[in-house]
């Protein structure tokens, strides 16, 4: 009845508007693919897994044993106590900063009451433009769509699709991130963009608001992912144009993404917990 | 049913090796796609129909494990596919000699479209830093190396293929 071009043209036709419909529809937040996405995490992540738990045992050989012996593991010890000190350090600014604006918490409870749970970064996005990372943690061990990941020094990134083992996280640096932040200092408010690999800018942050280079930008808790007071960066740009309602403000976030090899998983706080149920 | 076996253990040992391994290697952490040159052996060699099934379920795997919008991958494997099967019949091109320069086509193409991508997904379209060094990058170092991974493909298959058929030879002549 049809020639072949004319049913090839067709064809073709189709999967094209197919095509653009699918990346559409997919670029909303969340995605309607994220069911489907989880087959081939379960399928790739357990040999992500086992060859990048083969390459960091050679690399333990390799340098804790026949390179630097005592060396490697001291300073192993002395970066791990570095990390909890700089956090500790944080803890305090904070600590000090809410006290001075004389905020009547009388029921103030730390924010370490959140439980986490720690994974391994078992993988890579395939792509250099796009910035996730594949973990070993997945619904099994509580994890959720939407969790906020982080590191002894600052925010990484929130879980974005989960299977039975393994999750898939959303870095802060990947262009598609969005993290409502303050300035530690002043309180100015904005949103973290993810940029590259090594930058962030921090969006819609008034042209009025006090932003220096060296300030610390922490996260506000606003928006309902991340808790409140955890370090991103450092603020290493500010350009005020001579109109406009916004500054650009870069960021350089504290957590080397390019180093990222065990994260943790913010499961729902207690006090969120408890109301839920 | 032995060769999608075969495309199955190829493709999970490319993604794993881009994804696990390459990140831990400095001067690999930005490597091309190596599954370009895989989709370019099945363009070269294989069938249409098995051509674009295999094309289809390794992109589909592709945009469940990266950041991108779901169906980016799958419109750049199926195309570039494509485009290669149309020029094959205008450049009759049997031979390696074309292979450099369609790999780096490829890996060209597929870049421009996630940068693209990521660019216009922003309310101030910006592309990111480094990206036209970055592309030439990946476009050189595949035109170099993607011909050893196709080569290198055509004689894991063709080495299997033969082999498959000199066991059923002698398990005939046993029974005869």
């Amino acid at each position: 009845m049809f020639s072949r071009r004319i049913v090839y043209a067709v064809g073709g036709f189709f999967f094209i508007a197919f095509c653009i419909i699918l990346i559409i529809v997919s670029s909303r937040q969340p995605s309607p693919m994220e069911k489907a996405e989880r087959v081939p995490i379960s399928i790739i992540a357990p040999f992500q897994h086992i060859v990048t738990g083969t390459i960091r045992f050679a690399e333990d050989i390799w340098f804790h044993y026949f390179y630097l012996v005592s060396a490697a593991k001291e300073n192993d010890h002395l970066k791990k106590a570095l990390n909890q000190s700089v956090e500790r350090h944080n803890r305090y600014i904070e600590t000090e900063l809410t006290n001075e604006r004389l905020r009547s918490f009388l029921e103030f409870k730390k924010k370490t009451t959140s439980k986490v749970v720690a994974a391994e970064v078992v993988g890579r996005d395939p792509s250099p433009w796009f910035k996730t990372i594949i973990i070993d943690k997945g619904t099994t061990d509580n994890i959720k769509q939407g969790l906020p990941v982080v590191v002894a020094k600052g925010v990484a990134g929130q879980v974005m699709s989960v299977s039975s083992g393994y999750s898939k996280v959303l870095l802060i640096t990947d262009r598609n991130s969005a993290v409502d932040a303050l300035v530690q200092r002043s309180r100015a408010r904005g949103i973290i963009k993810g940029f590259s690999s090594d930058r962030c800018f921090f969006q819609y942050v008034l042209r009025k608001n006090d932003v220096k280079v060296g300030d610390t930008v922490v996260t506000s808790g606003l928006d309902g992912v991340y808790p409140k007071g955890l370090r991103i960066g450092r603020v290493s740009g500010v350009v005020r144009r001579n109109s406009g309602m916004f500054q650009k403000v870069e960021v350089t976030p504290y957590v080397d993404f390019e180093k990222l090899e065990e994260v943790m998983v913010v499961l729902a706080s207690v006090e969120k917990e408890q109301a839920e149920e | 049913m032995i060769d999608y076996v075969l495309y199955a253990v190829l493709c999970i040992g490319l993604i794993t090796l881009k994804t696990a391994v390459f990140p831990h290697i400095t001067f690999l952490e930005n490597c091309y796609d190596l599954l370009i040159p895989f989709i370019l052996y099945l363009a070269f060699s294989r069938p249409v129909v098995e051509g674009i099934v295999v094309t289809l379920v390794i992109a589909f795997f592709m945009d469940s494990l990266t950041g991108a919008p779901f169906g980016i991958f799958i419109s750049v494997y199926f195309w570039f596919f494509l485009g290669t099967k149309w020029g094959m019949r205008y450049f009759h091109s049997g031979t390696t000699v074309l292979l450099p320069f369609v790999i780096g086509a490829g890996v060209l193409l597929e870049n421009l479209a996630l940068v693209f991508i990521s660019a216009v997904n922003e309310t101030e379209p910006v592309f990111p830093p480094g990206a036209a060094g970055l592309i030439v990058w990946q476009v050189l170092w595949a035109t170099v190396t993607g011909p050893i991974i196709f080569l290198f493909l055509k004689f894991i298959h063709s080495g299997l293929n033969s082999r498959i058929e000199e066991a059923y030879a002698n398990r005939d002549g046993e029974v005869l």
